[in-house]
């Protein structure tokens, strides 16, 4: 616990770690304006004419045409069934087609809105592990700490556990507060409720954001810890990006369930479903494309193995090698 | 037979690179005894500073053994931490932290409280500039904060690694006197230095090594005594006649600008009735004093000379 509390005042004290910290907060707050501002309310004068577009839409002659053959063929027409409810949803207009601005509806953002937090502050968690870790490389003030508690297990252990501290408790305050804003301003301007179990998934998804963060300090931490220099972090995850992201992506498109994105995308998402399309198709059955599921546990497993791996490299280097 | 608080036993320490491989310690069996301040010196890259390390915890062995108030180290270094204050090379603090913070995370770590971080700024004389950010500080207060850090634990062993490097004649001497004072204080200092008018100042005993391994040990006393037996630097007006009658009689002469010296000899009369027998009058006669440096300078000379 002592170390423990000495590494949380080195970060207290790390300007670059604060700058990273309030930068994700500033982050925070401009993703709720820009969010906030896109779905800004329109007048009721705009409503009523998108409305009236609608009903105009609605009853020209293809339109009533392409609902009966939904009715027989849902496949073409991407509907789950012929159903005519599911039908009219397939097929017919929205009042949103026609609207300048999309209307505010949380349970349209709570799709990519928390991946896109998560990633982001996956990567500000990243930075900080590294920083963390590499600023005391450079300043060679690692060495001066073991003359003072030589255990050196004990020394990584209080340094990581003090940066998933952090990130994870960042990136639960900034989740919290973009989505505080987001549900202030739709009880504002709307009055319809939220469907039930909503507020219970999206805090869910939010814890599950704060332990990606949590695992991206420690995945920065591990790395520099091993290699010394943050900018080799910096560099991994450009070269992973590009490398990673890109060419795997478009090269050996059987890896991708392995894809980082991807399995950010399930662990926050509960779930993800990769459609992969064949290059060459004749017939519609060649056509279909090939669906891979990452589940949530997927998703756990995956970033689990690959933390402990990162770990357990890392303690065993930091264990063994010369201190300078 | 005193107690030792530093043991190492053919200690040994290789690194391997792309080049192949380098023995820095080879086979170094060091003995410090309780007290006092004890000089470790040898040349640069001597192993001195990868010694210490090793010491440490810092560096990890190759083979030996070593030992800190009889204990294994680094199996049982977290039991005798507590009583060894160092310094290794240069003081490394986080330069973006005042030197009170860095010393209160050091404190916080150890378990000490402010009032030891207060009391050991007042003691190396940091007061005033301790809220100061360490990379405003300068060489000597930059040694200074590492002093303090080192005597936070109230060690019993206190081990500096060149603790003058680049301090003003102000500085040295103020180390100087705090180290010897802690000497005098009971506490053991090993002093790894340079400057060896310095060593021979502050030092009771005192090791010298040279490519990894030892080449002398004792008392400063003995080890000076041990490698120079006294010799004289004569004056004459023919120094030429003066050297062949001198050569005839045995005695070993070289000529050092325009003097003789003779080494090895303890009989400055015998020298002096042996010119005058030749008609050849000394107008100097001045003993050769044996001290620290000419004996580390014989001692690593003859040791570059040897197979490496």
């Amino acid at each position: 616990m002592r170390l423990l509390r000495v590494e949380l005042s080195r970060i207290r004290a790390r300007r670059a770690i604060m700058v990273l910290v309030v930068g994700s907060f500033l982050v925070g707050a401009f993703v709720v304006a820009a969010t906030l501002w896109e779905h800004r309310p329109l007048d009721a004068a705009a409503i009523a004419e998108a409305e009236q577009r609608v009903a105009e839409e609605t009853r020209r002659p293809y339109v009533q045409r392409a609902l009966r053959q939904c009715e027989r063929h849902p496949e073409r027409f991407g509907a789950s069934s012929g159903d005519p409810a599911d039908c009219a949803e397939a097929v017919l207009p929205q009042v949103n087609w026609f609207l300048d601005r999309p209307v505010l509806d949380p349970v349209e953002l709570a799709g990519e809105l928390p991946v896109v937090l998560a990633l982001f502050l996956g990567v500000i968690a990243v930075l900080i592990g590294a920083t963390m870790i590499g600023a005391e490389w450079s300043a060679g003030s690692v060495g001066t700490q073991l003359l003072f508690e030589p255990r050196r297990p004990r020394v990584w252990a209080a340094k990581a556990a003090a940066i998933a501290l952090v990130t994870a408790v960042m990136a639960a305050v900034v989740f919290a507060l973009v989505w505080a804003g987001i549900l202030a301003a739709y009880a504002a301007w709307s009055d319809d409720g939220l469907p039930a179990g909503f507020l219970g998934d999206l805090g869910a998804s939010g814890l599950r954001a704060a332990a990606f963060a949590g695992i991206g300090g420690l995945a920065g931490y591990a790395v520099t810890v091993a290699a010394r220099h943050t900018v080799v972090v910096v560099g991994l995850m450009l070269a992973y990006s590009v490398i990673g992201e890109g060419l795997l992506r478009e090269f050996v498109p059987r890896l991708e369930r392995y894809l980082v994105s991807n399995n950010t995308l399930a662990w926050i998402q509960d779930g993800h479903r990769i459609r992969i399309h064949p290059e060459f198709c004749n017939t519609r059955a060649e056509c279909r494309p090939t669906v891979t599921v990452i589940s949530l546990a997927d998703a756990a497993l995956y970033f689990g193995v690959v933390a402990a791996a990162m770990l357990l490299i890392s303690l065993a280097v930091f264990r063994h090698r010369d201190v300078p | 037979m005193s107690e030792l608080v530093i043991e190492t036993t053919q200690l040994r320490k290789e690194y391997r690179n792309r080049r192949g491989r380098f023995v820095a310690v080879k086979g170094l069996s060091l003995h410090v005894p309780r007290g006092g301040v004890h000089g470790f010196l040898g040349p640069n890259g001597s192993g001195k500073t990868t010694t210490i390390r090793m010491l440490l915890g810092l560096a990890r062995a190759s083979g030996g053994e070593m030992r800190l108030f009889g204990k294994e180290v680094p199996r049982l270094l977290p039991e005798v931490m507590g009583r060894v204050g160092a310094i290794v090379e240069q003081p490394k603090f986080m330069p973006g932290f005042t030197g009170r913070k860095n010393l209160s995370l050091l404190a916080t770590t150890l378990g000490k409280d402010r009032r030891k971080v207060d009391e050991v700024i007042e003691t190396v004389g940091l007061k005033g500039r301790d809220d100061d950010r360490y990379r405003s500080y300068s060489l000597g207060m930059k040694q200074r904060l590492a002093i303090a850090g080192a005597l936070l634990k109230s060690p019993e062993l206190l081990i500096l690694d060149e603790p003058t490097n680049g301090l003003d004649p102000a500085g040295i001497r103020e180390i100087r006197e705090t180290i010897r004072d802690l000497g005098e204080s009971g506490v053991t200092v090993l002093l790894s230095s340079h400057i060896l008018a310095e060593v021979q100042q502050v030092c009771d005993g005192v090791s010298i090594i040279g490519h990894g391994s030892l080449l002398a040990s004792g008392s400063v006393k003995e080890v000076v005594g041990s490698r120079i037996s006294g010799g004289v630097r004569l004056g004459l007006a023919d120094l030429a006649a003066g050297a062949t009658a001198l050569e005839a009689a045995g005695y070993d002469v070289r000529r050092v600008d325009d003097r003789l010296v003779v080494d090895s000899t303890d009989d400055p009369a015998a020298l002096t009735e042996l010119l005058a027998r030749g008609g050849l009058y000394l107008n100097e006669l001045t003993p050769i004093r044996a001290d620290l440096e000419t004996v580390f300078l014989e001692l690593t000379a003859e040791d570059s000379e040897g197979p490496l």
